[in-house]
């Protein structure tokens, strides 16, 4: 089918934004598709229009260059579709895509950026379904967007710099932080004479945020591990244990904590499962945050005309996300014969990508932090739900495991996790992990990707059956 | 397990190797396991990574043909229960009846035919007209014309059932390897005496060629020609909901299209649903020579809805969550390769089950390996042999596509 | 009950949504999965398998467990949805 549109943006985040702030007043027909009701991504997630939200945060460069780039694109007239959701990517561009009515539409664009960011990790423990157990990005979003606090009393853990950031987030809301767990031992000082002088900001942030959590009388802790979290119907309280070098339990240290809150981070992960579809190449890049998806230079991918920007391309956070998108911009006006003067472009592209190379190298030292080592997983009791949309426990892969079931797809056919609704966005990374700790053939996951079909996201038969296709003249309302 | 040396060390055999881990080669496997043949099974991916990982689990006899194919699925139905019983991995395999739900009087007509050849045979098929099969299946359409009812129809777990054949099968000392490729198939003039692998070379006086979709392939290393060709049948899967249906069921275009050689070249469809037993439905399938093309396709998967929702209105409000498309192995007269080939002793066929694989797994494994292990078989095996098709069946297959 | 609504935030127009029939108050902007937290409503449905006590978690339309019904359809992402007046939200912690 020919065009409906020349370029199609999948998610309206700092990379989408920014590729459509690059496209915008060139006589490029630009859409936007937009699955939140909001514009914005996690990051500039906020309250609506009449309302303070939990403001102003700390360290909000990013946040507050994407409320910019959301005016100025807002000024320009480009329409950012909200409630959208791409539901695959298909030969010769087509999408297929679910809109905000529930009527599906097949369209097509000459090239798509997809910026469809990312999703945190977890490290399972037992009791970590109860009502009560969030996700500390769920915190953040609660706060930003409700104005609420998780609970009455939260304890904040897991690896990397969203627990300290969140833990102060709410304590300077007025919310009670029983305590900070860091999974992992304290930063060392050579971790921290790495990141001088190029991240210096972002090591003075740390510090920041760390001192001031501890002014508020918030206890700090390295070396934790959450043992288990209990309660009748909805979480009571979590135990915790301290732990040596080697993760094992430090005798005597259990401590049961009340809390009726408990929010957890363990880094983030690329929501690639559209780019799969699409049939993108991915790799595994433990420095960019696990699978990510390929591209070159120019941020194109393995799929002809279809590009990717943002945390898709490597876990690297907002700064990385608001210059690929413009460099996908950039490509793509290449592409469509509309690049300005050569040389300018040329330079600019230089210098978006020495940039991007610089956020990269933090994000690696970043999610470094988050990575959990394999001997915690391995020590997972079996009866820790795994995969919460199927209900299979720990105990289940393991039995598989033993009885020959070796790779991520044996074990999915085995024991249905990653099956239910969810298809694999929780659990993937978890029995990845599981694998690269108890499972001989280590490399073999690292190669490993799996096939992702359309829909990527539960949409209704009767719309799939009803699907229409848009022609050009009828613009996607 | 320990190999059969023959004397060099560096070198590992067995009497029997099975190239596949479907549902087909487990099964073999599992059947010479259990009469202590010393088996290797060799599979390029995971046991059920292919087309008995991306199927429905109808165990269908009314889809079979009148005549030698139903009575080869009687068969197979007869040993699900025991096979239930004795594999070390729940199947769920459920004999809960199925359905052929007629859409008009033309299909009616056939259908007629069809049913009364179907008894003659051993079905119990029974002819209901549109008030007595919604009476049995409420949430049929009001639209249809009728239904063909048979109680000895069923469904079971398919990725299980390969995986239990397969776990059985080396429970009782054969040997499965997986990410093992078959690269070429050692022979001694007009017999064989092995295959080569990606690991090594294995010695085995019998092959058995179970390798569904990619027998073609294998048949070619051997140089024998093998007209089977992949099929692909897109699939939508959706959340687990409550029982909707307790019967499995197919259209009456599945049986028309299968076995209308016109239409069977042109793609037709064959529309089945199924409730599994976590509550999810399952809903098939396109019918495309695409060569090895896995993808789903926006057309195959509107197809297949608005083909569906039209049977069982209710399926409107329910969500899909993902689609999946699996090859099957077609054959240009719907049966089977089964026994061995003329002019190379030791090459036994056990493929080209295209949508029956699943049904015809249990009397295949137990066939093919009576033939092996004793030279003969409870039901002879002469109708499905590599030598009764004609110069016509050999297609210049266009679509050879990757190795994998 | 713990006093969720962040007392410094100015927020905006006060609407009222039901729960399983019961009114409860809510603020424009805030999403449905905070409106139920606040009032009480921790617990949104239950596992498939094992029938356990499930609420919301990724808070970002990943998890697929904040699901509950929402002006006669089911299946909705609570922490998707911001809350209109009169908005009907049926919470079903007997579900599958």
């Amino acid at each position: 089918m020919s065009a409906t549109c020349d370029v199609a943006i999948i998610g309206a985040g700092p990379a989408g934004l920014s590729a459509a702030d690059m496209l915008a007043g060139r006589g490029v027909d630009v859409r936007l598709l937009d699955e939140n009701d909001h514009a914005g991504g996690q990051l500039m997630r906020h309250p609506p229009a009449g309302s303070s939200g939990a403001g102003p945060y700390l360290f909000d460069g990013p946040r507050r260059r994407g409320f910019r780039l959301m005016a100025r694109l807002a000024h320009r007239g480009v329409a950012i579709l909200q409630g959208v959701q791409v539901l695959g990517i298909f030969p010769e561009n087509r999408l297929l895509v679910n809109r905000a009515d529930g009527r599906v539409l097949e369209m097509a664009a000459r090239c798509i950026v997809c910026a469809s960011g990312a999703r945190e990790r977890f490290i399972p423990f037992p009791g970590w379904t109860l009502p009560g157990v969030i996700a500390a990005g769920a915190a953040q979003i609660l706060l930003k967007t409700s104005g609420m606090l998780p609970a009455a009393t939260t304890l904040v853990g897991g690896t990397g710099p969203l627990p300290l950031l969140l833990a102060r987030q709410l304590v300077a809301h007025g919310g009670r932080v029983k305590a900070l767990l860091n999974h992992s031992p304290p930063p060392a000082v050579s971790h921290a004479l790495r990141m001088l002088p190029r991240h210096a900001g972002k090591l003075a942030e740390g510090a920041w945020l760390t001192a001031s959590l501890a002014l508020a009388g918030v206890p700090i802790h390295f070396n934790r591990r959450i043992v288990e979290a209990t309660g009748r119907g909805r979480l009571e309280a979590v135990t915790v244990a301290r732990v040596d070098r080697q993760g094992g339990v430090v005798r005597g240290s259990l401590e049961k904590i009340q809390a009726d809150g408990l929010a957890v981070g363990f880094g983030f992960t690329p929501n690639i499962e559209l780019l799969q579809q699409a049939g993108c190449e991915a790799v595994y890049r433990a420095d960019r945050g696990g699978w990510v998806v390929r591209t070159d230079r120019r941020l194109e991918t393995s799929v002809a005309d279809l590009f990717a920007a943002g945390e898709v391309t490597g876990i690297a956070g907002g700064v990385k996300s608001f210059i690929e998108g413009r460099l996908c911009g950039l490509s793509i006006l290449d592409r469509l014969g509309m690049a300005a003067k050569a040389a300018a472009s040329a330079a600019e592209r230089r210098r978006l990508l020495r940039q991007r190379d610089h956020e990269l190298t933090f994000g690696a030292l970043v999610n470094r932090l988050c990575r959990v080592p394999a001997h915690w997983v391995a020590a997972i009791p079996d009866d820790t739900l795994i995969c919460r949309c199927e209900d299979v426990r720990m105990g289940d892969l393991r039995q598989r495991l033993g009885q020959g079931f070796d790779t991520p797809g044996a074990l999915k056919k085995a024991t249905r996790c990653g099956m239910g609704i969810c298809q694999g966005r929780i659990c993937g990374g978890i029995v990845a992990d599981i694998l690269d700790a108890l499972a001989a053939d280590q490399a073999l996951y690292r190669r490993q990707s799996p096939s992702i079909r359309s829909p990527v996201k539960p949409v209704l038969l009767g719309a799939l059956a009803a699907m229409e296709r848009l022609h050009p003249e009828n613009p996607l309302q | 397990m320990n190999a059969n040396l023959r004397g060099r060390t560096e070198m590992r055999g067995a009497d029997v190797v099975v190239i596949g881990g479907g549902v087909i080669g487990t099964s073999v496997a599992y059947h010479l396991a259990r009469r202590k043949a010393n088996a290797i099974l060799v599979e390029k991916g995971d046991l059920a990574e292919g087309s008995s990982g991306a199927c429905d689990g109808l165990v269908f006899l009314q889809s079979k043909k009148p005549g030698i194919h139903l009575k080869l699925a009687l068969e197979s139905r007869r040993r699900f229960a025991r096979l239930a019983e004795d594999l070390p991995l729940p199947i769920a395999y459920r004999p809960c009846g199925g359905m052929v739900i007629i859409e008009d009087e033309a299909q009616r007509r056939v259908m007629t035919t069809y049913a009364r050849d179907q008894r003659s045979i051993g079905l119990d098929v029974t002819l209901l007209d549109a008030v007595a099969a919604r009476e049995l299946e409420p949430a049929l359409s009001p639209s249809i014309a009728g239904a063909a009812y048979s109680a000895m129809d069923g469904q079971v777990n398919p990725i299980a059932l390969t995986q239990a054949l397969g776990l059985g099968a080396r429970r009782l000392g054969a040997r499965i390897m997986s990410r093992t490729t078959a690269t070429g198939i050692c022979r001694r003039q007009n017999r064989v005496v092995g295959i080569e692998t990606n690991r090594g070379r294995l010695y085995a006086d019998t092959v058995v060629n179970a390798a569904g979709v990619w027998a073609a392939r294998i048949g070619a290393m051997a140089g024998v020609a093998i007209p089977i060709r992949p099929r692909r049948g897109q699939i939508l899967v959706t959340r687990a909901v409550a029982p909707l249906i307790s019967h499995c069921m197919i259209s009456a275009s599945y049986i028309t299209a299968k076995y209308n050689p016109q239409l069977a070249r042109a793609g037709g469809e064959g529309i089945s649903i199924e409730q599994t037993e976590t509550g999810n439905l399952l809903l098939g399938a396109t019918r495309e020579f695409v060569g090895y093309d896995r993808r789903t396709t926006i057309e195959g998967i509107r197809r297949v809805a608005r083909r569906t929702v039209a049977l069982l209105p209710a399926l409107a409000r329910v969500s899909v969550i993902r689609s999946f498309a699996g090859l099957r192995p077609y054959t240009p007269d719907g049966l089977p390769v089964l026994g061995p080939v003329q002019g190379l002793a030791g090459f036994i066929m056990a493929a080209g089950h295209e949508g029956d694989g699943i049904a015809l797994a249990p009397v295949t494994g137990h066939l093919v390996a009576q033939l092996i292990l004793d030279g003969r078989s409870d039901i002879p095996l002469d109708d499905f042999r590599l030598e009764r098709f004609g110069p016509d069946d050999f297609e210049e297959d266009k679509h050879a596509g990757p190795s994998h | 009950m713990p006093d969720h609504r962040i007392e410094t935030v100015h927020r905006g127009e006060a609407l009222t949504v039901t729960v399983n029939g019961t009114p409860v108050q809510a603020f424009r902007g805030e999403s449905v999965h905070a409106v139920l937290l606040a009032a009480g409503y921790l617990s949104l449905r239950r596992s498939r398998r094992l029938k356990e006590p499930r609420g919301f978690f990724c808070g970002m339309g990943i998890c697929y467990e904040c699901l509950v019904t929402i002006d006669g359809r089911p299946d909705q992402r609570a922490c998707m949805r911001p809350v209109e007046p009169g908005m009907e939200i049926r919470i079903d912690v007997g579900d599958v």
